[in-house]
This record gives C-alpha cells, sequence and structure tokens, in this order.
C-alpha cells in the first residue's frame, strides 16, 4: 500500500522512531509532529519532509495540542496520521479525528493493501477495516513496523506550531510508576508468567530465566492486576500487550482465549504446566507436564 | 455532582461461534454490560454518593435493549435512571457513536461529569469518550485511575506507561476510567429489585443521517498458526534437556 502523504506524531522518542520506520515504508513523504525539541534530530534522521514542534502549555498537557495540529494536519490534507496507541496517542487520535471529522482505527496490529487488521470481539476475531474518510487516524500498537535507526543527512525543515488553544486541564504534578521499564512489546523472546506461581518472590526465578535467554518477562493479566507482582504495562492479553515474538515460554499458564491472542502469534511456544489437561498444550509447540518449581530451577542451573 | 455514565450493551464473547469458513456467528448471543463499563458505572455511582448527586445512565443499542432483564441489570448497578436509543443503525465507527451521544444527550438536561469505560469489551477502540469530549468542547481525558471533587471541579489521576498525572479540570468533562479504577459491585437483592421500580426513558434522538467513516471489510476468527505440538511428561531431568535441546535448535 503506498501513500503520497503521511503524518506521524509522537509523544515518545521510541514511538518516534517506530512511527518513523512505519511512516517511511509507508508513504512516498511524510512529516512528523513532535513535542520535545530534543528529539529533533533523532526525528529528522528519517528523513521526514517537514518537523513540526509543538509544545504542551505550561501546567498542561500535549494532548491541549490537539486542535491547533488538527488545523495544521487539514491544510496539509495527508492520507493517513498516525500515532502511537498509548495513552496520549489515543488521546490525541480521539480528539483530532472529531475536529477533522474522520475516522480514528485504533490498536492496529497490521497495515496491508486491504486495510487495517486489529483485534475484535476479545480476540475472537481480526476485523479487516478500510478508511472512506479523505484523512485516515490511525493508532498504531507497538511492533507493528520494524525499527531502525535513521540514516538521513537530517536537514529537515523545523517549523513551529502554534500555541495549544485547549487549556483548561491543569497538570498538578507527575508520579514515575515504578520498575515499568520494558521493552516487552518488541522483544524476540519472552518468559510469560502465569497465575499458577505460589508466591511474589518466584519472580525472581522467573526473572533469572529471562535473564539467561536474553528474554523480557511479561506475564497474564491476574499477575499484573490481582497479586501486583510484576507492572500492568507488561500483561499479555486482549486488554494488555499482543506480542509478535520469534519466542516465548510460557509458564503456569493455562491458556485461556484473552491470554492466548497475545502470544497465538509468536513463532515458538514453549509451555510448562502441571496440568496435562491445560488448554496451552494444544497450541504449543514444545510443552513440559510437570512442576514448575522442579522444572525451573534445574533449566537455570544448566543454561548456567 | 450530576453523572452520566454511557454504557454498550454487548453480546458475550463466550456465545459467538466460529463458522467454518472463519466467519462469525451471532445467532445464539446473550446480551451484557460492556465489562469496561461496570468500571464506569461504579465509578459514577460512588462519585454520586460521595458528592451527594446524581447518576444517570445512557447506552444505545440495537433490539437487545429492548428486553426487561438487560434494563434491570444495567439498573441494579446503582444507577438513578436509564435513557435508551434504540436503532437500527449500527454503530461500528467510534465517531458515529460520539455523535449519536451527543445527540442523546441534548435530550437528557445538564451534567457535570460523563463517565466511559476504558473501551467497548467488542470493538475496543477506546476513542467514544474520547471524542465525544472533543464533539462537546468539554475537557476530555482517558485512562483516569483515581476521581475526587477538587480545585475548581475535579481532581483526578491519569495512567500513562510510565508514570501517573495528577491533573486539575473544570466541570463539565468527559472522562474514560481504567479497569482497575474499582471493582464493579454485584447487584444483591435489594438492588435488583429497586431496579425495576427505576424509571426508563426511550429517547427520541434521530440519529439516522449519521454515516460511517469508514467500512468493515470483513471479521474473521485468527488463523491458528500449525504448531509442532510436541508435549512431554515423565522425567523433570530428561524434560529439561529436551527443552534446552529445543532452545538450541
Amino acid at each position: 500500500m503506498s501513500y503520497t502523504n503521511v503524518f506521524i506524531i509522537a509523544d515518545t522518542e521510541a514511538n518516534l522512531k517506530e512511527l518513523s520506520c512505519g511512516a517511511s515504508t509507508l508513504g512516498s513523504k511524510f512529516s512528523t509532529v513532535i513535542f520535545d525539541e530534543q528529539l529533533q534530530s533523532v526525528a529528522a534522521s528519517y528523513g521526514p519532509e517537514k518537523i513540526y514542534h509543538f509544545q504542551a502549555p505550561e501546567s498542561g498537557i500535549i494532548e491541549d495540542n490537539a486542535r491547533v495540529i488538527a488545523d495544521m494536519v487539514q491544510a496539509a490534507s495527508p492520507e493517513m496520521v498516525l500515532l502511537s496507541n498509548t495513552t496520549r496517542g489515543r488521546l490525541l487520535a480521539g480528539k483530532i479525528g472529531a475536529y477533522l471529522d474522520t475516522c480514528v482505527i485504533a490498536g492496529v496490529t497490521e497495515l496491508t493493501e486491504e486495510g487495517t487488521k486489529r483485534m475484535v470481539y476479545g480476540g475472537a476475531a481480526f476485523r479487516t477495516q478500510k478508511a472512506t474518510a479523505q484523512t485516515a487516524v490511525v493508532t498504531c500498537n507497538a511492533g507493528v513496523f520494524e525499527v531502525s535507526e535513521g540514516q538521513a543527512s537530517g536537514d529537515a525543515a523545523v517549523e513551529a506550531g502554534s500555541a495549544a488553544s485547549d487549556v483548561k486541564i491543569k497538570k498538578i504534578e507527575t508520579q514515575p510508576k515504578e520498575g515499568v521499564s520494558s521493552n516487552i512489546a518488541i522483544a524476540k523472546k519472552v518468559v510469560d508468567m502465569g497465575r499458577g506461581f505460589k508466591e511474589e518472590k518466584d519472580v525472581e526465578m522467573c526473572r533469572e530465566l529471562a535473564s539467561l535467554l536474553g528474554a523480557e518477562l511479561g506475564c497474564s493479566r491476574p499477575v499484573a492486576e490481582n497479586n501486583g507482582w510484576l507492572p500492568k504495562s507488561v500483561y499479555i492479553g486482549v486488554t494488555g500487550i499482543i506480542l509478535k515474538p520469534e519466542m516465548i515460554v510460557s509458564l503456569c499458564i493455562s491458556g485461556q482465549v484473552q491470554h492466548m491472542v497475545g502470544i497465538n502469534q509468536a513463532k515458538k511456544i514453549i509451555a510448562i504446566n502441571k496440568d496435562e489437561r491445560a488448554p496451552i498444550f494444544a497450541s504449543c509447540d514444545l510443552g513440559l507436564v510437570g512442576d514448575v518449581y522442579q522444572i525451573l530451577p534445574m533449566l537455570i542451573e544448566k543454561l548456567k | 455532582m450530576d453523572i452520566i455514565a454511557c454504557i454498550k450493551v454487548v453480546p458475550e464473547e463466550q456465545d459467538i461461534v466460529t463458522l467454518p469458513n472463519n466467519e462469525l456467528s451471532f445467532d445464539k448471543v446473550q446480551w451484557k454490560i460492556g465489562q469496561y463499563d461496570l468500571n464506569a458505572v461504579e465509578a459514577g455511582k460512588q462519585l454520586a454518593k460521595q458528592t451527594g448527586g446524581s447518576l444517570k445512565v445512557l447506552t444505545i443499542g440495537g433490539d437487545a435493549l429492548s428486553k426487561t432483564k438487560i434494563r434491570k441489570d444495567i439498573l441494579s448497578r446503582g444507577a438513578d435512571e436509564l435513557n435508551i436509543v434504540v436503532t437500527d443503525q449500527k454503530l461500528d465507527d467510534s465517531l458515529m457513536t460520539a455523535k449519536a451521544i451527543v445527540e442523546a444527550l441534548k435530550e437528557m438536561g445538564s451534567f457535570d461529569l460523563l463517565l466511559f469505560g476504558t473501551g467497548s469489551s467488542d470493538i475496543y477502540s477506546q476513542q467514544t469518550g474520547n471524542q465525544v469530549g472533543a464533539l462537546l468542547d468539554m475537557p476530555v481525558l482517558n485512562e483516569v485511575n483515581a476521581i475526587e471533587e477538587g480545585g475548581a471541579g475535579l481532581k483526578v489521576e491519569r495512567m500513562l506507561e510510565n508514570e501517573v498525572e495528577v491533573l486539575e479540570l473544570p466541570v463539565p468533562a468527559v472522562l474514560s476510567v481504567t479497569s482497575e479504577i474499582n471493582t464493579p459491585t454485584i447487584p444483591g437483592m435489594r438492588d435488583i429489585m429497586a431496579a425495576g421500580k427505576k424509571p426508563v426513558n426511550e429517547l427520541s434522538a434521530d440519529i439516522s443521517s449519521l454515516t460511517e467513516y469508514s467500512e468493515v471489510v470483513s471479521d474473521l476468527a485468527p488463523v491458528q498458526k500449525d504448531r509442532q505440538l510436541k508435549v512431554l511428561k515423565g522425567e523433570t531431568e530428561e524434560m529439561v534437556d529436551a527443552l534446552i535441546q529445543f532452545l538450541n535448535s
């Protein structure tokens, strides 16, 4: 699918890189919207036609720029506006879509000739959807595009955007979330921790296996949400992250459909579970029926 | 504080049948309140109680909304009244849905706060609340994980991927809440009995002229990858060795 004009709107450096790579393969030309001046040289290294720099109002949030960005986009009339499917990306997309009076297709897992693909009905189906409006606003899940470093000379024109016009929201403070830095969405290997583990300190065992394999550690929803053993940003499944790694090692995962839709696109699935009838054994490449408390320590020892 | 929670009645996922050609059949589905909408209703109920206000629910959808059972189910969750638009229109596009909601709200009088769940549990675009806020030109936020009265109106916590934002905003406002903001109460017998006596208003909002901005080409069940399905049991050490061999292959 080829577009002649694409806009990307990036709220973080990682999203900037991924969306830039996506836009440069999708469109013959693209422009980049950033909110952080320090990202200018990274943005330029992917060879956009133009870089627009918008700033959050003092004590406001970057989404306050939605109206002025929509005005700018309308003037340029691109076929597609691409954002990441993050909290900020979604709010920007929704507001810009409404201001432009166009569709937002959110949480896309694939952009193909036929249109966009995204998951619906709790993972029961993938929906193929086509925009019929002039400009489509699309938010992409992490991992839709291959990421590489920018190679361009970096002389794109930079234009300062107009000042934000939505200024009703006041930012009081920002609190960091503990231990959430993870590259799981784009990791090649993943260790997947299920709710069959007994206590929080078992996380260390899983983390050790992950580090020996060069993998990122993720989990099922109950491990993050009910137990709070891992941050919510790493839970896998229909409302969490949808993965496409080379390999995933699923530990004490029973194989409920809501979780399986998050790992089904893995090239290889290895499952360890003591329940022989666990549904995951019907959709894995290698399954070990046994006690994870015996298997894991031995596996870790041998891998060392 | 006068609150309206906007919810969607959706097909129960477990009743959706995959046909041999990978298309889906909805012939046998039961309808239920969207899973994440329960959090919006619960948040509205709690805030209405704290502030001595009221909670109304608005829902727009097809024939499923004509049934007494689902209406009572919605009202047993703490709303004071239910407002319904029954329509043949397929609301697959979030902006179209947002416009329909704006149309329906015109009949419902003023409010201080509109609440949405993080997304509908069927289509899950997570956009309708954002777009209603933009259309109404009100302050709008998504992924709100705590709400209290404060400042010039509301003080909220919003979950980003790596941080939590604390924000203040005036009302009227539009917020979509996270699925972690609360644990929805399961209605008791008293709630269910009381639900039958609460008002249900069928709104006359005309949304027939709304059009979609995108076209659904197909909804197909994911094709299962061929897996090797090699399942081992027995001696731990043999299994571990086989696993290491598999990792190295």
